[in-house]
């Protein structure tokens, strides 16, 4: 993308950048995110690794920039993006973007997100994966969890599990997530439903490495989602 | 009286003591006792006149007084599973939400 085509930022947006033993990718995704205007709330999750020394150095360097908010202990990825969204709320955010750390996500992406946020066209954005871009076994899994957010949330979408989603402060609000795993990912899109949040679909480019491909959501995430939602729903 | 009638009325014997210790100690509520001490009382009259649970089990089409023991453990295990999950779960819910707090607090100080 040329300068040009860059939209301009006309609010305070923050990064919900949820990391999980990321030592290897931190640096470069934080760097990118704020060399591109964006300030940066790394939400540790209690790394067992060297995350917690790169992000107290990355605080430094780009101060007042990047803020890390450490987990004491591993909680999952649904309660780093409740503290993430309460760290972004409590510092006078305008839009907040949940971003991941393990380097799957293009952060030139984000310029998709944000501008029908400043405009008031809507109070979500999510960015949808290319499904036809995915290894076989992921785009099956991927296409399952749509069907299971819509039978358990009620909200078909194109991409339920994905991990970009920005939101406006007054939509932060008003979701109330119970989720402390990834079954975040689909109780976002339920509550997306629930509020009646205005919510707008972009795409996204997708990095897919072997890393990145052995991280995200498995076959046994995917029945841990589900059981996840059985007992919320035995619940009520 | 049979062998088992006595192990039996022994072992519920223990258990009303031990429900009565464990309340001295603050570990048992009145609820907890009260239903411990029932169930003690409860096995002690089935050993001593097991008839009973024939009749009652004729009542719900049961055809051994033994088979409606059973069921009715099974149920009770299965209501205690479900209860401790779902205590379990609250406490899971409680230890994220002070790790959450945690890691906010850290800043406004």
């Amino acid at each position: 993308m040329t300068n040009k085509e860059i939209p301009k930022i006309t609010s305070d947006i923050y990064i919900i950048l949820s990391c999980y033993n990321e030592e290897e990718t931190l640096e470069e995704v934080v760097t990118g995110l704020v060399e591109r205007g964006f300030k940066v709330l790394i939400i540790d999750d209690g790394s067992k690794d060297n995350s917690p020394i790169i992000a107290r150095r990355l605080v430094k360097k780009f101060a007042p920039n990047v803020y890390h908010y450490r987990h004491i202990i591993n909680v999952g990825l649904g309660g780093a993006i409740k503290t993430g969204i309460q760290a972004a709320l409590s510092r006078g955010a305008d839009i907040m973007i949940t971003f991941d750390a393990d380097g799957q996500h293009n952060p030139d992406d984000l310029y998709n997100m944000y501008p029908p946020l400043q405009d008031g066209i809507a109070d979500v954005v999510i960015a949808s994966r290319d499904f036809s871009d995915m290894p076989t076994g992921r785009r099956f899994g991927n296409t399952v969890m749509n069907y299971i957010t819509y039978i358990f949330q009620g909200k078909m979408v194109t991409d339920s599990q994905s991990g970009l989603r920005a939101f406006t402060a007054s939509a932060a609000r008003k979701l109330q997530l119970k989720s402390p795993h990834y079954g975040v990912s689909s109780e976002i899109i339920g509550e997306i439903h629930r509020r009646h949040l205005e919510m707008l679909e972009v795409p996204m480019t997708t990095i897919y490495d072997e890393r990145t491909i052995q991280k995200g959501t498995n076959t046994l995430v995917g029945i841990k989602i589900i059981l996840e939602f059985l007992n919320e729903t035995l619940k009520k | 009286m049979y062998t088992y009638q006595i192990i039996l009325i022994v072992l519920s014997c223990i258990g009303i003591l031990f429900g009565i210790y464990q309340y001295k100690k603050n570990n048992f509520n009145n609820a907890v006792l009260s239903l411990w001490v029932l169930v003690g009382i409860a096995i002690i009259v089935t050993a001593l006149f097991p008839g009973i649970t024939t009749v009652i089990a004729n009542i719900f089409g049961f055809g051994r007084g033994l088979d409606i023991i059973y069921i009715i453990s099974i149920l009770f295990l299965f209501y205690i599973v479900f209860k401790l999950y779902n205590k379990m779960e609250e406490q899971k819910r409680r230890i994220n939400e002070l790790v959450s707090q945690l890691a906010l607090k850290e800043y406004e100080e």
